[in-house]
């Protein structure tokens, strides 16, 4: 095992999805540095989605220890509950520029449900459908659906935050 | 195939994810249904899009730094577990993990003792291909009528910082040793001329 290129390729995402999950960009770094320290200890036989269930589990642990709440909101909670924006995919995209596009992006993750969190980022992370299903807890045939509607809801959180930040906006200047 | 696949299965057979037997029969129907395959792009632009904004939006990580730490907080395992056909490599990685880690040291210390220091130092003294050492001593900086106040800096090849320590040459050896007392350690942006000044 070839600890180096795992850490050139995964620490980013680790260190961005725990920091989604916790909202503190020095926790993220500190647990996801805490996940690998446990993988030299014992590594595993499938370090890349391996990686992903230990962050997500020293994240709850940090959470129960420091009796945060989850940022988890409602907003996207349950589909049906979730304010409709018609189809915010292409104005979204094209109206953010870069830094705040990543703010955007940070935002929304936070707000999805963790599992979705963490297949949206381990599917960008280009991680296999066994390997992430083997890190969820599903079957291998569930992660298409699950990754499909992840994504809807990706777009759609994406959408109302976008446009809340934008009468935020209007409301302060 | 007799129903309509679900997004799902569509999200799957685009990441090369069903198994052949089904991936054919989803392929099959794709060609006869028109509205499938209006789904199966809307599905592919949406996980486009969302896969492009996922990876532009991954923090920028200084992983040289990252992974310095890592080398530290594993007691050196990180860069041991590396083996391999090219293990004289990983000899050259670990001295290159070193470098980074001297500037990482200061960066995460808050306050470096003289010991701090020192250690440092013997970092650098221990990888003289990776560190540039130099130790000028001794003058008169603190006005103590006494040319015994010595300034080291000390850079790591690749890295953007030096840092400075000044100290107060105790034992009378012309350079920097353990008896010595440090007055001041900071870094400074590489190309920063040093201030000659002790505090
Ligand atoms: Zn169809």
């Amino acid at each position: 095992m070839n600890i180096r290129r795992l850490f050139e390729r995964h620490y980013p995402s680790l260190v961005w999805y725990l920091h989604g999950q916790l909202g503190d960009r020095d926790l993220a770094e500190d647990l996801a540095q805490e996940a690998f320290v446990r993988l030299i200890d014992k590594p595993p036989r499938e370090p890349d989605s391996w990686l992903y269930v230990v962050a997500g589990n020293l994240a709850r642990d940090a959470q129960r220890r420091e009796g945060r709440r989850s940022r988890h909101l409602a907003i996207v909670d349950a589909e049906g509950r979730a304010p409709d924006a018609p189809d915010p995919a292409p104005s979204a995209e094209a109206a953010m520029c870069s830094a705040e596009e990543s703010a955007l992006v940070h935002d929304t993750l936070a707000m999805l449900p963790e599992r979705d969190a963490a297949l949206l980022v381990m599917r960008a992370d280009e991680i296999s459908y066994r390997e992430i299903a083997a890190a969820i807890g599903v079957a291998p045939a569930s992660v298409g659906p699950l990754l499909s509607r992840a994504q809807q809801r990706f777009i759609r959180a994406l959408g109302s935050r976008a446009e809340q930040r934008g009468s935020d906006a209007r409301a302060s200047g | 195939m007799r129903e309509h696949p679900a997004e799902g299965e569509l999200q799957a057979l685009l990441d090369g994810e069903l198994t052949s037997a089904r991936a054919l029969v989803v392929r099959a129907h794709l060609v006869r249904c028109a509205s499938c395959r209006a789904r199966t792009n809307a599905t592919r632009d949406t996980a486009a899009m969302v896969n492009a904004l996922l990876r532009r939006s991954t923090p920028k990580v200084d992983s040289a730094s990252a992974w310095a730490r890592l080398v530290v907080r594993s007691g050196g395992r990180a860069a041991k577990v590396r083996r391999g056909p090219a293990q004289w490599l990983s000899a050259v990685g670990l001295a290159l993990a070193t470098a980074a880690l001297i500037v990482m040291m200061v960066r995460v210390s808050r306050s470096i003792t003289g010991t701090d220091a020192f250690a440092l130092v013997r970092e650098a003294q221990a990888h003289p291909a990776q560190a540039l050492l130099r130790d000028a001593c001794c003058s008169d900086h603190d006005g103590g009528d006494r040319p015994d106040d010595g300034l080291l800096t000390l850079s790591s090849v690749g890295e953007k910082v030096t840092v400075v320590i000044v100290y107060e040459d105790v034992d009378r050896s012309g350079t920097f040793t353990h008896g010595d007392i440090v007055r001041y350690v900071s870094t400074i942006p590489n190309g920063t001329p040093v201030a000659h000044s002790a505090r």
